[in-house]
């Protein structure tokens, strides 16, 4: 019996020991009697991974493959949207709005970006690449397309390359970047600061004034991006009183470009190998602004969902080492409604359409569907599936 | 979700085996006296329990700012394994070991295991025996991918049917109050209580 006993405290005592080693977020029933019922979502979105959301019009557009859907603005059910001209076989690679018009880009085939006006569809310019495209980036109302080319035939040799060209009215023009392909990674965000275009291509940035006057940003290389430290998201936070900022997310932290310098790192975010996907600001609940920042779990990593700080931090004065992420999940959603929504999801990347009065946030999530999150003009809604 | 599932499956086979087995011995009515006195627990007897049933959410009590709140808890499962060892007669220490699950409203899932320790008492009218039970220990429970390790206090009574000399069997409910303290964010203290029904499956070893 003594030895039953024994046993018994031995279990309780480890028990009690594990309390501190692993307490988790505090208060789980607190979190539980806050929880909201989600919405079932959209077959089409949901355990698929969107390749973008923007706006268009009074219509969110979104695509899944080589499904294109729509939904009003101010609500109601997604629809799929016949595409006429659309190659056979191809998926939609990227979606991109100049608030009217929408453009879509096609691959494997070639060539092939599609404007569509509210009404009508056409081919929109003529890119001579021969080539697919694979990213669509608009800034400045600049639209720059990026195709994809390959060499080698095995594991051994085979090389991807991209190319960035704009459209300037006629037909499309290469970017003369460095007199070559880009080999670093896909060309795949952009931001304009008001002087300057920057597009992030893997552990390269590119950065110029003209479309035509991109150039290779030496600080890169000093800030140490890699092929397993790339760039994946740019954003140009102007909101702030000085110092407005263009954030890179990268691996384990962000960083602040246009310094007139090198580029000045923020603290860890999580770990230094978590994969920070994407960057955004946006009103916050209680005022102000929040930056949130998705995380894309990856082989090294599988931490998933987001981080977010005020974006007050972002100012040159303030952004630095002493940048680390908030523990509360409230700035745009409650605790509660964050672990039970985007917490287990990888991000690939946020869209936010801050058209006064109808302000929501998108998360495309990787093989988690697409999630949004409504501003009312005070506070957020919190996260639900589309 | 495999885990609970499996956890239930092999505790609902074990019951139906153990009840089969049972019905290989002589009934309580063909048992000879010496097996039935009026009170069969005396020191030394050792007891199994198996049990099985419906776990009910009752409600979040703020420990902080008071009132009470939908635990957003569906009616879920449980199950447990329990020890007892008759220390005086009518009376047993013992240690159990249970599981509960749920889903959440927002689709979610929710596990608690406790390990407590527990007194009985016994009262028994042949073939029916009542037996109240308080325990107290430690939970684990789980929620979203995270856990914590919290307090637990559990009061209730099984009223059984004496089968055999080996096997009782019947219904227990227990109540499950599990307490959530936080000193740093003391607005989130909260007391969680439960209502465990349950079919189980007593050996007397």
């Amino acid at each position: 019996m003594k030895r039953i006993l024994s046993i018994a405290a031995a279990v309780l005592l480890a028990a009690a020991i594990l309390v501190s080693c692993e307490p988790g977020p505090a208060g789980l029933f607190a979190l539980l009697e806050e929880e909201e019922p989600l919405d079932k979502g959209t077959a089409a979105f949901n355990a698929n991974t969107a390749a973008f959301v923007t706006r268009a019009g009074t219509y969110y557009y979104a695509a899944v493959g080589a499904t294109l859907l729509r939904r009003p603005t101010a609500g109601g059910a997604w629809e799929m949207v016949t595409v006429p001209g659309a190659p056979a076989g191809s998926n939609i690679t990227a979606g991109v709005s100049d608030g009217t018009n929408l453009f879509i880009s096609y691959a494997p085939a070639v060539d092939t970006i599609l404007r569509f006006n509210g009404t009508i569809w056409g081919p929109y310019g003529t890119i001579p690449s021969g080539e697919p495209v694979q990213s669509l980036l608009r800034a400045n109302g600049q639209l720059f397309a990026v195709t994809q080319s390959s060499t080698g035939t095995s594991s051994s040799d085979y090389t991807t390359y991209y190319s960035i060209y704009f459209y300037n009215g006629g037909p499309w023009a290469e970017t003369p970047i460095d007199g070559s392909t880009i080999a670093s990674g896909l060309p795949s965000s952009i931001a304009w600061d008001g002087s300057n275009y920057w597009i992030a291509a893997g552990n390269r940035i590119f950065k110029g004034a003209t479309p035509a006057g991109l150039g290779s940003d030496a600080q890169a290389a000093t800030a140490g991006f890699s092929s397993t430290n790339p760039v994946l998201s740019l954003f140009y936070d102007n909101d702030i009183t000085s110092n407005d900022a263009v954030l890179a997310a990268a691996t384990g932290k962000l960083w602040k470009l246009n310094t007139g310098g090198v580029y000045v790192a923020s603290g860890t975010f999580g770990s230094s190998e978590r994969r920070l996907s994407s960057v955004i600001v946006v009103p916050k609940n209680g005022g102000g602004n929040a930056t949130v920042v998705g995380v894309k779990s990856w082989a090294s990593d599988k931490y998933s969902g987001y981080y977010e700080y005020n974006a007050s931090q972002n100012s040159l004065a303030n952004f630095g080492s002493g940048v680390v992420p908030s523990s509360a999940y409230d700035m745009v959603s409650d605790n509660s409604n964050y672990v039970t929504t985007l917490d287990d999801l990888s991000i690939e990347g946020f869209y936010y359409d801050d058209t006064l009065g109808e302000e929501t946030i998108f998360a495309r999530t990787v093989m988690g569907g697409l999630w949004s999150n409504t501003w009312d003009g005070v506070s957020w809604s919190g996260w639900d599936r589309e | 979700m495999r885990s609970p599932r499996t956890v239930l499956s092999v505790i609902l086979l074990s019951c139906l085996a153990l009840g089969a087995y049972a019905q290989g011995e002589p009934p309580a009515a063909e048992l000879p006296g010496s097996d039935f006195n009026a009170n069969p627990y005396v020191r030394g007897e050792q007891t199994l329990s198996f049990n099985l049933g419906a776990f009910f959410p009752i409600t979040f009590l703020n420990l902080y700012a008071g009132g009470t709140a939908d635990t957003n808890l569906k009616i879920g499962a449980g199950f447990g394994i329990s020890y007892s060892y008759v220390l005086s007669p009518g009376f047993s220490v013992g240690g159990e070991i249970e599981g509960a699950t749920c889903g959440t409203t927002a689709e979610s899932s929710f596990f608690m295991v406790p390990f407590t320790a527990k007194v009985s008492w016994y009262f028994v009218k042949m073939p029916f025996e009542i037996v109240p039970t308080v325990s107290a220990g430690l939970a684990i429970v789980r929620y979203q991918g995270y856990t914590n390790f919290n307090p637990i206090i559990k009061g209730g009574a099984a009223f059984l049917w004496r089968q055999s000399s080996s096997w009782s069997f019947g219904l227990d409910a227990q109540a499950w109050t599990v307490w959530q303290f936080y000193g740093d964010i003391p607005q989130d203290n909260r007391l969680g209580i439960f209502l465990d029904t349950r079919l189980t499956a007593v050996y007397h070893l």
